[in-house]
């Protein structure tokens, strides 16, 4: 089965009430000799109910603090998280323990979330005990939850080490969905696993999504991973949110420059010698925050402007898009990806 | 698993000095503080290592020394293991301020020199068995704490701990279920390693009389006493002298045996460390410099790193 085989169930209609709303995250660390990381510098997003939200991005530009922000572990320095309706940061002891149910997390690497000296059933009833379910019940619901996620016969009794890299996948997955949770978070799940293991894991998602209608949060630096995946993608840039959008969209049609330089890295074999953008130079410090727009200094359409006002996250040219709900935050959006399709080659772009 | 000659020996060594300890005094005629044979007698069949210069039996006498010995390196060592692992473990996981505070605290006891330490705390609680105890204890518990503290920082961000965080597990209780299960290896090592360094400790402070108490026997107290003696009576000074060498080797055998069973090479389940990558350079960077880089103990080591001679070399 290649990845093409995957079919989303039909995204459902952008409602008035999203699952999860973020608003503004900012999240700081004081770093070496007084000066602050600013791990995510102002992230506003919603996720709507039943959708996956893909989250892209390279290395270190704050997938992951967004992910922690989101679950709770770890208070935002700045910024607002409504969880259906209600402020999330302001729950605290026995309300936030109730709330964690509500939202799980199935990690990269299944050697590393399983603890090795817990037995499988223990592993997965370890959330649902947490939420004051039962031992009896919780027993029987986390069997539920590992005959669901398809883990082998008799795995209930084993420990971790027993299992192939993809079973233990199956198993973190188990216990992410023991509690039914709305929310899962999945930070690359896939990007550990063998690739004739990764589209079993992907299906097996799909399928959970649709049984127990969970919302996803995929982050994933893999673009054909989430094309196939996300209804929605947010493409992340230090920090900051550049672009959000239906996936088609913005996989197709990039607003963003960053955006456009990504999906060009994206190879393919069928589409032979095109265009890529090579971008200069590394993402600029975090410990920096740019007065401008965040990608300028790597950015080849940038301006003065660029350099000097951060562009908002907003709706552009509604006329080009009727379908709405792509946002973009750049002052030269559709450039970059305009200039790729007239073949005006970007100063830094090479042929492959 | 495969044999482990270590392991095996210290806790045979181990086992017959407790048996020695337990049953020679109850099944042998004399009393240990009591004249019961002419002085400095040499080995016989009735006084199989002779007796004293006060015609005491060696054998029951080195029998009771053992039961102080054995005793009192056990008991301060578990309550070393008791304190020191819980700051080990509250410092690695609170982290911050607290964890500064605590390791700070733990430098400060480590900066004093155990003997003197002891000496203040028996003239405190005066003199017998309870100082002795609680001195060592109080000792031994910084070296937990650090040993425990740095397998604890890395265990703290593994995902299985994210995890139980994210599900609303209580932290005391990840603490007491997930890090320190992960974690045990360094802890039972460091408990032979302080027992060994209990014995001698105790021996030296009975040595200088401030230890067990006459004419309770002990193996320091005996050498001292038997010095005066020691052209006469040579075997008078050697066989405390054994009893403790054997003693602190039947520790140290213990320390590196467990190491060596509980070390994931063994098949266990003690695998901490993230796919195993930096296991094995790990390993050989620990064993290349046992003892400096414990001590140093600042940066996180992996979970598993070997601790043998882990214990603070000082006495």
């Amino acid at each position: 089965m290649t990845l093409t085989d995957l079919s989303l169930t039909p995204r459902p209609e952008a409602a008035a009430d999203p699952l999860m709303v973020l608003n503004g995250i900012r999240q700081e660390f004081p770093a070496a000799g007084g000066r602050t990381v600013h791990a995510l510098d102002g992230v506003t997003l919603e996720v709507q109910r039943g959708e996956t939200l893909g989250i892209v991005g390279e290395s270190g530009c704050g997938k992951s603090t967004l992910a922690r922000a989101a679950l709770l572990l770890r208070r935002p320095t700045a910024g607002e998280i409504r969880f259906d309706g209600k402020d999330a940061l302001a729950m605290r002891g026995g309300r936030l323990r109730a709330h964690r149910r509500r939202a799980q997390m199935v990690f990269q690497d299944p050697n590393d979330s399983l603890d090795p000296r817990y037995k499988v059933l223990r592993s997965v009833m370890e959330p649902l005990l947490a939420a004051g379910v039962p031992r009896g019940e919780a027993k029987q619901r986390a069997l539920a939850a590992l005959e669901a996620v398809g883990a082998p016969d008799g795995a209930a009794d084993r420990f971790p080490h027993e299992f192939s890299g993809g079973q233990r996948q199956r198993i973190a997955i188990a216990r992410a969905i023991a509690t039914e949770p709305e929310l899962v978070i999945l930070d690359e799940p896939t990007s550990a696993l063998d690739v004739s293991i990764q589209s079993q894991i992907l299906n097996l998602l799909l399928e959970l999504q649709e049984s127990k209608q969970l919302t996803y949060m995929f982050i994933s630096h893999n673009l054909a991973v989430i094309r196939h995946l996300s209804h929605r993608v947010a493409v992340m840039y230090l920090g900051r949110v550049v672009e959000v959008g239906p996936a088609a969209q913005v996989l197709a049609d990039p607003l963003h420059p960053y955006t456009a330089a990504l999906l060009s890295a994206v190879p393919d074999p069928d589409a032979g010698p095109r265009e890529r953008i090579i971008l200069q130079g590394d993402p600029p410090s975090p410990t920096q925050r740019a007065a401008g727009c965040a990608f300028a200094s790597r950015c080849w359409l940038a301006t003065e402007q660029c350099r000097t006002e951060a562009p908002p996250l907003v709706h552009t040219d509604v006329a080009a898009n009727p379908t709405g709900g792509h946002l973009v935050a750049c002052h030269r959006p559709g450039e970059g990806q305009e200039a790729l399709r007239l073949g005006l080659h970007p100063a830094s772009s090479t042929t492959v | 698993m495969k044999k482990n000659g270590a392991l095996v020996a210290g806790l045979v060594l181990l086992a017959a000095l407790a048996v020695y300890a337990i049953v020679v005094p109850l099944v042998s005629p004399y009393d240990p503080n009591l004249t019961v044979g002419m002085r400095l007698e040499g080995p016989s069949g009735s006084h199989w290592l002779g007796t004293d210069n006060l015609g005491r039996d060696n054998l029951v006498r080195l029998a009771i020394a053992t039961r102080y010995a054995l005793g009192i390196s056990f008991i301060s060592s578990v309550i070393s293991m008791v304190i020191g692992t819980s700051i080990g473990l509250l410092a690695g996981y609170a982290g911050g301020r607290l964890d500064n505070l605590l390791m700070r605290g733990t430098e400060i006891v480590m900066a004093i020199p155990a003997i003197l330490f002891a000496l203040v705390i028996r003239v405190i609680i005066g003199p017998g068995f309870l100082p002795l105890i609680v001195a060592m204890a109080i000792i031994g518990a910084p070296g937990f704490a650090r040993i425990m503290r740095s397998p604890i920082l890395v265990l703290r961000d593994r995902d299985f701990v994210v995890a139980a965080e994210i599900a609303g597990v209580r932290k005391p209780w990840i603490a007491l279920s997930h890090l320190l299960p992960n974690a045990t290896t360094p802890m039972l090592v460091n408990f032979a390693s302080t027992a060994s360094l209990a014995v001698l400790i105790e021996s030296s402070l009975s040595y200088l009389g401030q230890g067990v108490q006459a004419p309770d026997p002990s193996a320091g107290r005996m050498i001292q006493e038997s010095m005066r003696f020691m052209n006469e009576a040579p075997m008078l000074i050697v066989l405390p002298v054994v009893l403790i060498t054997l003693l602190t080797v039947a520790w140290n055998l213990l320390a590196d045996g467990v190491q060596v069973a509980l070390s994931p090479k063994a098949g266990n389940l003690a695998v901490p460390t993230r796919g195993g990558r930096r296991n094995k350079a790990s390993r050989t960077a620990g064993r290349a410099a046992t003892g400096t880089t414990v001590e140093a103990g600042d940066d996180p080591v992996t979970a598993d790193t070997p601790l043998d001679d882990a214990a603070p070399a000082r006495v």
